[in-house]
């Protein structure tokens, strides 16, 4: 399938001359420019020939714009008293966060090796690649954390679905669209069978999320994402960060196997 | 009947496929989303007495709670219910077919469980009694 998918990401473009002029070492004070196709989409994967992958996100959970909090990897608040202004949350959500960091994520879903779907993918450990399969208008998204996910958006014009009308997965139904230089992505039809962010940030169906990505040099890929949930937050609200690229890299093959994970998450004995 | 090695393997092999399986569905089932959601199950009654089952499902749509009690041919519907995140202690109303009040109180424990329970009283015709519920 790697192998698939790599064929795809190099579907016989050739790079542009931002591309070709990443083999030259640049002054390591200048940022390398935005590689692209030659039609000039941004090019988000490896450029042909290259290894490499995001990964090193600047924030660990989910936490809205403007806001400064402090927080471990897990997304742990250091502060307790700081739980209300992570995100707009509704009275239950506020107090089911706070519950969940208090208890220091003993009931994470990924523990039973449950997948760390939606926004999380991006904050979790193992990086990701994004691949654009220009041949059929999808761009998938290949998580090293996890189960090793992927995920699927279409960039064929269709949009993303009505929650109350599709059956919700872990990954959402998600439809993308350029914006200039930056993908836009609507994503809709998740469950809530899974945390959609480190740091215990609860969600239900409704859930739905505009993502904006874009590469504004080589090295950099900027996040942002939209989050409306009307059932657990009093408004939509947005969080942003970035990634680095790990240049001559690969995501790793991981899966999760840990049994006893389940049973202490099902209650089974 | 004597049973051969290799036939115990293959037994052994099928069981734990299927305490896997159970455990998988079990998981995957799961909801971590408005802790109220979903169907419950208990039972009620005075102690030492007729026990009798209630079933109860419950809906967040991000206003109010709506539910529905024992659904088939004697359900009846919530008419009032809330949810106090501070204690965790729901609450909620309805009317029996028979037309007595009914009026459950309790508290949710067990929250990040997938079998989290409501615990609580199941005040009906003015009796009360004991009843946790179990969401499935």
């Amino acid at each position: 399938m790697a192998s698939i998918l790599s064929a795809c990401s190099d579907s016989g473009d050739q790079p542009a001359d931002a591309a070709q002029s990443s083999s030259a070492m640049p002054p390591q004070e200048m940022a390398r420019e935005t590689p692209r196709y030659p039609d000039g989409t941004v090019r988000f994967d490896r450029v042909p020939g290259e290894l490499g992958f995001w990964n090193n996100p600047s924030k660990h959970s989910l936490v809205e714009n403007g806001v400064d909090v402090a927080m471990d990897e897990r997304g742990k608040l250091a502060n307790i008293g700081d739980a209300d202004r992570v995100a707009p949350f509704m009275p239950w959500a506020l107090a089911l966060y706070k519950y969940r960091q208090a208890n220091d994520f003993a009931d994470d879903p990924v523990n039973a090796c449950i997948s760390p779907a939606g926004p999380r993918h991006l904050h979790y450990t193992g990086g990701f690649r994004i691949i654009q399969d220009r041949n059929y208008d999808r761009i998938y998204i290949l998580f090293g954390g996890g189960n090793r996910g992927w995920r699927l958006i279409h960039m064929d014009g269709r949009e993303a679905p009505n929650p109350d009308e599709v059956v919700g997965t872990y990954y959402g139904h998600s439809a993308g669209h350029w914006d200039g230089d930056t993908l836009v992505v609507q994503s809709s039809g998740f469950n809530d069978r899974f945390w959609f962010s480190n740091g215990g940030l609860p969600h239900t169906p409704a859930l739905s999320l505009v993502e904006r990505f874009s590469r504004p040099d080589y090295d950099t890929l900027e996040y942002s994402v939209e989050i409306t949930d009307p059932r657990t937050y009093t408004r939509p609200w947005t969080a942003s960060w970035t990634m680095d690229w790990i240049e001559g890299g690969e995501i790793k093959e991981t899966f999760c196997e840990e049994i006893e994970a389940i049973d202490q998450y099902t209650g089974a004995e | 009947m004597p049973v051969s090695r290799g036939e115990v393997s293959a037994m052994k092999f099928m069981s734990c496929s299927a305490v896997l399986l159970i455990l998988l569905s079990l998981a995957a089932s799961a909801q971590e989303g408005y802790p109220l959601d979903g169907t419950w199950r208990g039972e009620w009654g005075q102690p030492g007495g007729e026990m009798t089952m209630a079933v109860v499902v419950m809906n967040w749509d991000g206003e109010a709670i709506s539910g529905r009690i024992n659904p088939g041919r004697n359900m009846t519907f919530f008419e009032q219910a809330s949810l106090d995140p501070d204690t965790w202690t729901v609450r909620f109303t309805s009317t029996s077919k028979a037309g007595e009040p009914i009026v459950f109180e309790g508290v949710l424990e067990n929250i990040g469980s997938y079998n989290r329970t409501i615990s609580g009283t199941w005040t009906i015709a003015g009796v009360d009694n004991a009843l946790t519920l179990t969401r499935e």
